[in-house]
């Protein structure tokens, strides 16, 4: 009885002097301990802000360039080719995400570890038999605490808001300057052809080469990567869209990683494959076009790569010293290509003209044919017949002019059939695209009586080529394309700004696909 | 691996966009006399609780 008298009174009396410590010491010191504990806790989580946007935090991950070509800052990927391109991620279009994380983490970290080393096992009973008197302490920490995670909850709220707008206007900045590039390409029709052997491949976006560490670039649109500049891996930046890339930038294709004419993408594309059977007068054909090119444009023209520049060094030689042409290798022809000045536009002062000269085997074997798959991207095309190949020119012509004809043995007919019912086998649409018929040997056919009258105009060849048992052939021509024109032309040097010139063709093609020759 | 310039001077101007509201708003509460108000409930409160204890 004595003794639960003594645990009652204790109780009572233990009772009274919390009661007393906590509203005469806990609660004011509770005030001042959650002013500390705000005051720390927003400092603490703004250092740490400042510590991990600086980059001091190890623990937050660079989000680097191959994370991003593996789709680290999302985005797309097209089936076709690899679209993501290997190069810093905008700001805001990913890494700020991890800074973010980074804040939030380095805060919970911290607060984590202020917790534990307060409530540590050792210190723990020793709150507990202090009780009220500790009380304050654990308002300052939990006050602390939610003045961190609410520095934390702000830096996201700011960076969502910051985020939101710049994504806003970027994005509305990236459509307007992707729908320009893209009007720009289809009005000046800049889709760039690959000229090397084998590829050929039609480029809507040329790769573009750092020229910090020659890294090819393969999607220079504003996006994700950087809306009016992307940043190589190197540190370099590069601008975007085709127009100011091309610029500035060496453009590659896409597919065969080879170098493409300074200026593809950005400038006019023409693309002309010349086909016909073998010593038809192709090669010499383009020869003497370009010979007369140069002579109408002067320097306006210029080779647009090393190897074209030899092609027509070579070919000027074999005009000058009225060299005969050697046969054409059976080989994937690679293009000649020039860069031609415009003078008279103002917005894209340049095209780029790419000649093929394909073997005549090509046009004689249907098999070998197939594998000439820049046929399928031309708009327009020229087809080169031999005149002495024509059974009733043959038999008029003498042995003499016969034998400095060289002539084609193998049928006109056959020789357009099997490269125009390939194109139509892949469904190319004909029916949309120009053919220049050239009648080659024009100053040879002139002295024979058969020619009498023929005269270097579009009816009178096309006349003539009827009326020499060709006219199935024209019937088909006329017939499979959109529009076709005759030409009789001499591919000698004389024959420069004469009705026989091999640019009167080459210039009605061009204007055909929106490229007027000075 | 250096991350672009690019990437560092997007950091601070996020940087600034969080303390320069946090410092304005701070500023704008100390003129506000908020601060003042709330010590002066705490210590009413604290009062209030005296008022109600042993020995008081």
């Amino acid at each position: 009885m004595g003794t639960s008298i003594v645990w009652g009174v204790g109780i009572f009396l233990y009772l009274v002097a919390a009661w007393a410590a906590l509203t005469w010491v806990s609660a004011p010191l509770a005030l001042i301990c959650a002013g500390v504990g705000a005051l720390a806790g927003t400092v603490t989580a703004l250092l740490l802000t400042g510590w991990v946007f600086t980059g001091g935090d190890s623990g937050v991950r660079v989000m680097t360039p191959e994370q991003v070509a593996s789709g680290a800052a999302g985005g797309r990927k097209h089936p076709n080719l690899p679209r993501r391109d290997t190069a810093w991620a905008a700001y805001f279009a990913g890494p700020v995400v991890r800074d973010v994380r980074g804040v939030w983490g380095a805060v919970v970290r911290v607060t984590r570890r202020v917790w534990g080393f307060f409530w540590r096992e050792e210190l723990r009973q020793i709150y507990l038999a202090l009780f009220p008197f500790t009380l304050p302490a654990a308002i300052g920490l939990a006050v602390f605490t939610l003045s961190g995670l609410g520095v934390a909850l702000a830096v996201t709220v700011v960076t969502a808001a910051l985020t939101t707008v710049l994504w806003l206007l970027g994005g509305a900045l990236t459509w307007a300057m992707r729908g320009a590039d893209r009007a720009y390409q289809a009005i000046f029709r800049s889709k760039t052809g690959c000229p090397h052997e084998d590829c050929w491949y039609v480029n809507p976006l040329p790769a573009y080469r750092c020229p910090g560490c020659g890294q090819a670039h393969r999607d220079l649109r504003p996006g994700r990567l950087g809306v009016l500049w992307h940043v190589c891996e190197c540190g370099r930046r590069l601008p975007t869209t085709r127009l100011r890339a091309g610029h500035r930038l060496r453009p590659v294709c896409q597919r065969c990683l080879r170098d493409l004419a300074l200026g593809a993408g950005k400038l006019t594309d023409v693309r002309v494959p010349v086909f016909g059977a073998t010593s038809s007068g192709k090669s010499r054909f383009i020869m003497a076009a370009f010979g007369s090119l140069h002579l109408a444009a002067g320097d306006a023209v210029e080779a647009a790569d090393i190897d074209s520049d030899r092609a027509l060094r070579d070919y000027d030689r074999d005009l000058t010293a009225d060299l005969g042409t050697a046969a054409t290798a059976v080989v994937p022809p690679k293009a000649v290509t020039v860069r031609l000045r415009l003078p008279g536009r103002r917005l894209n002062g340049a095209c780029l003209i790419h000649v093929f000269d394909a073997a005549g085997e090509y046009s004689q074997n249907r098999e070998i044919n197939e594998e000439l798959s820049y046929l399928d991207h031309a708009r327009t095309l020229a087809f080169v017949l031999d005149p002495f190949a024509v059974r009733a020119v043959s038999e008029q012509a003498g042995g003499d002019l016969l034998g400095r004809a060289n002539r084609s043995l193998h049928d006109p007919e056959d020789s357009y059939a099997v490269t125009v019912q390939r194109l139509q086998a892949y469904r190319v649409k004909t029916h949309e695209r120009c053919l220049a018929v050239v009648v080659s040997k024009a100053d040879l056919l002139a002295r024979m009586p058969l020619a009498a009258g023929l005269v270097p105009e579009d009816d009178s060849v096309r006349a003539w080529l009827a009326g020499q048992g060709l006219g199935n052939l024209v019937r088909m021509a006329e017939s499979d394309f959109r529009s076709v024109r005759y030409f009789l032309v001499s591919s000698r040097k004389g024959a420069y700004g004469s009705g026989m010139d091999a640019l009167v063709p080459l210039r009605w093609l061009l204007a055909e696909d929106g490229v007027e020759l000075p | 691996m250096n991350q672009p310039i690019s990437h560092r001077l997007s950091r601070v101007v996020l940087l600034l966009a969080v303390l320069l509201p946090l410092a304005a708003g701070a500023g704008a509460l100390a003129r506000s006399g908020v601060p003042a108000t709330v010590w002066e409930w705490c210590v009413r409160f604290v009062a209030a609780v005296h008022s109600h204890a042993p020995f008081s």
